[in-house]
């Protein structure tokens, strides 16, 4: 426990694979509690196992995970209670109001009962889905559920949070709540990890990144550090990661489409 | 209306439909080609008229008895063809989400009702096409037998148009729900809830009656006294026209076939009037009043000792049960059964003085049966219900134990409620001995209780949890497995109760504590490898 100490989640020599696809290969993170952390790469890269694999959903074929200092093939359970997760397409309960399923989902994480009703009328005003908490989500946009799916995440106060493609679907308004979220809960020491391939986003919001290409960890450090890594000092982030994952020259491609 | 876009669409739908099977079994990947089905339909027609060919005595009609019977299938064969076809149709719609039926391709592609229609009448007649083949080739190998071929050709062309009627009978109900879910979803409120699942119940229930030969026969009994009767009975029409032909009434017959077609075109007609006017591509969204938000203390889920995690389970499937359209055909099996039982016994056999006891109880056992399916079927569907939002509780901190304890209660809870009217009814109408009553009542619910945890043991080993094309919510091994354990388990607990009363082996209370330990080791037995197959599912064995 003591050796894991301001880490949040370590990964040892973590692979992975479904069948003939290596999807993650002898993979080592560290990320540091409190820590804003991005995973990104291109699709089929591995984020989502590797995020899959810290939550338990997806047990490593060799290496360990650890989680606040949790062994994540041992205690599964305690894991579960420390972690929130929001998947990159939330599915639900559509049979379900907005309010019956977050009410369920603080049931299940054993809220006290008035902290999970304030707790859930709070974080539906912030995201503004007051008033529509009692329709049934097979109303809702695709925007709709994904910031319920990311209060049901919030609502038991995890101390990692774990968001596949959080803001995608989310209007200007709620996707800037969930930069600020993230950020204040930092500050709270709670440990965000997130994927994205919005650049721009991974930019502003990260502390540390990690590029992920053909499931092994081609870089990794704050998007300064990256920038100086690839020797792209005055670059964007987009491009420093199309440089890292070998994927720069789309030029080509565009005049071939365009054509 | 471009038949030929019907029949690609038709050949669309087999696709996914054929294509969502999940299977790693080489016969599992051959099913997934909607050829193989055609296939199959083709080569069982061959296959069923030679297993029946040695089992007959030789060709010429020899047999009259067999002769007789063989009139009188081949006169039901066209309603029984259309049951089958609106119970396959029927099955398959309330099992497709809301929400996939609105996004369906064919909400935004260029393909009129008519051609919808059509291609989904076709498709319904594509699955059922097997069970088409197997009859008529069957029935072909009689028709040699009793030398009435002519017979046969007859009612297998009336019995296909019987298929297409069931087909069509969709339509109209599919436009029937939709209106009805349109009109209560702008009142809004948990009554129109659960007066959406009572509508849905009721039509479903209904329907499969109304197409059941039992039924229809009974009806024209009721009315008309005689079959001559039967006309005023449209479904009956096809079979008017057999037997006119059998009795050489020719103009009958032709008659009868085109009032045959005409209504069949009727159902076709009403099918796309229905669907143009009340079919609206949207999600069928309902705002309700706002839950309870007081203090809510234990409750009653507490104060019978379960969790606050499993409560919020049982709260969130008995939801599930009365909202979900999937749950329409499980929902409708009790009210099946009582309607089928009130059909075979008379609808006044329980407070007819002149009934016996057996005449009493058989009644009531038969509503049982249905309430035993519901309870077992249920609880099948517990795990594979959760569809795609299973991941919801594999995230969450929930043990196998309390997964599979809330799953058992959500089947039970109305089971029980069911064979509470059933003991009500009991001690009202059929009245007898307290030792019976209360030996009825131990066996009853030891079989509640028994079908419940079976149906979640193999539920929780054969989930599926696709909702695309169709919510399956169990494999078809699964189903298959529930239904072998079932009925012998189930037989075998009634068993010393109904042998100590034939055979008086046993004294009754005696035979009522053999029955329950009986029950019991199953129902122990069954929960264990439910909480394992949970286990299993919440820890994603298939990573």
């Amino acid at each position: 426990m003591e050796a894991h100490k301001g880490r949040a989640v370590v990964l040892r020599s973590v692979s992975k694979s479904f069948g003939q696809i290596q999807a993650v290969r002898d993979l080592d993170l560290e990320i540091g509690s409190g820590a804003v952390y991005g995973l990104l790469g291109p699709n089929g890269s591995g984020k989502s196992t590797v995020m899959r694999m810290i939550i338990g959903l997806v047990r490593p074929d060799s290496g360990s995970i650890r989680v606040c200092g949790v062994d994540a093939g041992r205690d599964p359970m305690a894991v579960k209670r420390l972690v929130g997760y929001v998947p990159e397409e939330p599915h639900m309960y559509e049979y379900l109001t907005g309010f019956e399923y977050l009410d369920f989902i603080g049931d299940v994480y054993g809220l006290e009962r008035g902290a999970k009703l304030a707790r859930i009328e709070e974080l539906l005003a912030a995201f503004g889905l007051e008033g529509r908490e009692n329709d049934m989500i097979s109303g809702y946009s695709h925007g709709m559920k994904q910031k319920t799916a990311i209060i049901g995440a919030i609502l038991h106060r995890p101390r990692l949070l774990v968001f596949d493609e959080p803001l995608s679907g989310l209007d200007p308004k709620s996707a800037r709540i969930v930069k600020d979220l993230v950020h204040r809960l930092a500050g709270e020491g709670v440990t965000t990890v997130f994927s994205t391939h919005v650049m721009e986003i991974a930019d502003a919001v990260c502390d540390r990144v990690c590029v992920l290409f053909g499931g092994e960890k081609v870089a990794e450090g704050s998007p300064g550090e990256l920038r100086e890594l690839a020797e792209m000092p005055d670059s964007t982030l987009e491009e420093v990661f199309l440089t890292l994952t070998k994927a720069e020259d789309v030029r080509q491609i565009v005049e071939a489409l365009a054509g | 209306m471009r038949l030929r876009t019907a029949i690609r669409l038709a050949s669309v739908i087999a696709l996914a439909s054929t294509r969502g099977r999940r299977s790693g079994r080489a016969a599992g990947r051959l099913s997934k080609y909607p050829v193989t089905n055609l296939l199959f339909s083709a080569a069982i027609f061959p296959l069923a008229f030679l297993l029946v060919l040695p089992f007959i005595r030789g060709p010429g009609g020899g047999d009259p008895f067999l002769a007789l019977l063989y009139s009188q299938a081949m006169i039901s064969l066209p309603s029984f063809l259309a049951f089958l076809s609106m119970m396959y149709s029927f099955m398959t719609e309330f099992s497709q989400s809301a929400t996939a039926a609105s996004t369906d391709m064919v909400n935004w592609l260029p393909i009129t009702v008519g051609e919808f229609v059509l291609g989904s009448s076709l498709t319904t007649m594509y699955f059922i096409s097997p069970i088409v083949s197997a009859l008529l080739g069957a029935s072909l190998a009689l028709a040699f037998a009793t030398g009435m071929t002519g017979l046969w050709a007859f009612s297998g062309l009336l019995g296909l148009l019987g298929c297409l009627l069931g087909a069509f009978s969709l339509e109209v109900v599919r436009a029937l729900l939709n209106r009805t879910s349109q009109a209560l979803s702008r009142r809004g409120g948990h009554s129109v809830l659960v007066i959406r699942m009572i509508l849905s119940v009721l039509l479903f229930a209904t329907f499969s009656i109304i197409f059941n030969v039992n039924f229809l026969t009974r009806i024209v009994g009721w009315f008309a006294g005689s079959i001559r009767g039967a006309w005023i009975v449209p479904l009956l029409w096809p079979s008017l026209a057999i037997l006119s032909h059998l009795e050489g009434d020719l103009t009958g017959a032709l008659a009868y076939s085109i009032l045959s077609l005409a209504l069949t075109s009727v159902f076709f007609w009403f099918g796309l009037v229905l669907r143009a006017r009340y079919w609206a591509p949207e999600p069928v969204s309902v705002r309700l009043e706002p839950t309870r938000r007081g203090a809510r203390g234990r409750g009653l889920l507490g104060g019978l000792g379960f969790t606050g995690a499993e409560a919020a389970l049982i709260r969130k499937d008995l939801r599930s049960l009365v909202r979900r359209r999937e749950m329409v055909s499980l929902l409708s099996f009790p009210v099946m059964m009582t309607l089928m039982a009130l059909i075979n016994s008379g609808p006044n056999a329980l407070w007819d003085p002149a009934s016996g006891f057996e005449t009493k109880l058989g009644f009531l056992a038969q509503i049982g049966v249905g309430v035993i399916f519901f309870a077992n079927y249920v609880a099948l569907s517990g795990m594979g219900q959760e569809g795609e939002a299973f991941g919801n509780l594999r995230t969450a901190p929930l043990e196998a134990a309390a997964v599979a304890r809330a799953k058992a209660f959500v089947a039970l809870l109305p089971s029980l409620a069911g064979f509470a009217v059933i003991i009500a009814l009991y001690l009202a109408f059929v009245g007898g001995e307290w030792v019976t009553a209360f030996s009825i009542g131990v066996v009853g619910l030891s079989l509640l209780v028994e079908a419940s945890l079976l149906g979640l043991a193999v539920g929780s080993r054969f989930p599926d949890f696709r909702e695309t094309p169709r919510a399956r919510f169990f494999t078809f091994e699964g189903g298959i497995l529930s239904f072998i354990a079932l009925i012998p388990a189930a037989l075998l607990t009634v068993a010393p109760v109904y042998l100590s009363d034939a055979m008086n082996l046993l004294s009754l209370p005696a035979a009522t504590v053999v029955s329950l330990v009986f029950a019991s080791a199953v129902s122990v037995l069954s929960y264990r490898v439910a909480v394992s197959g949970v286990e299993r599912l919440l820890r994603n064995a298939s990573s």
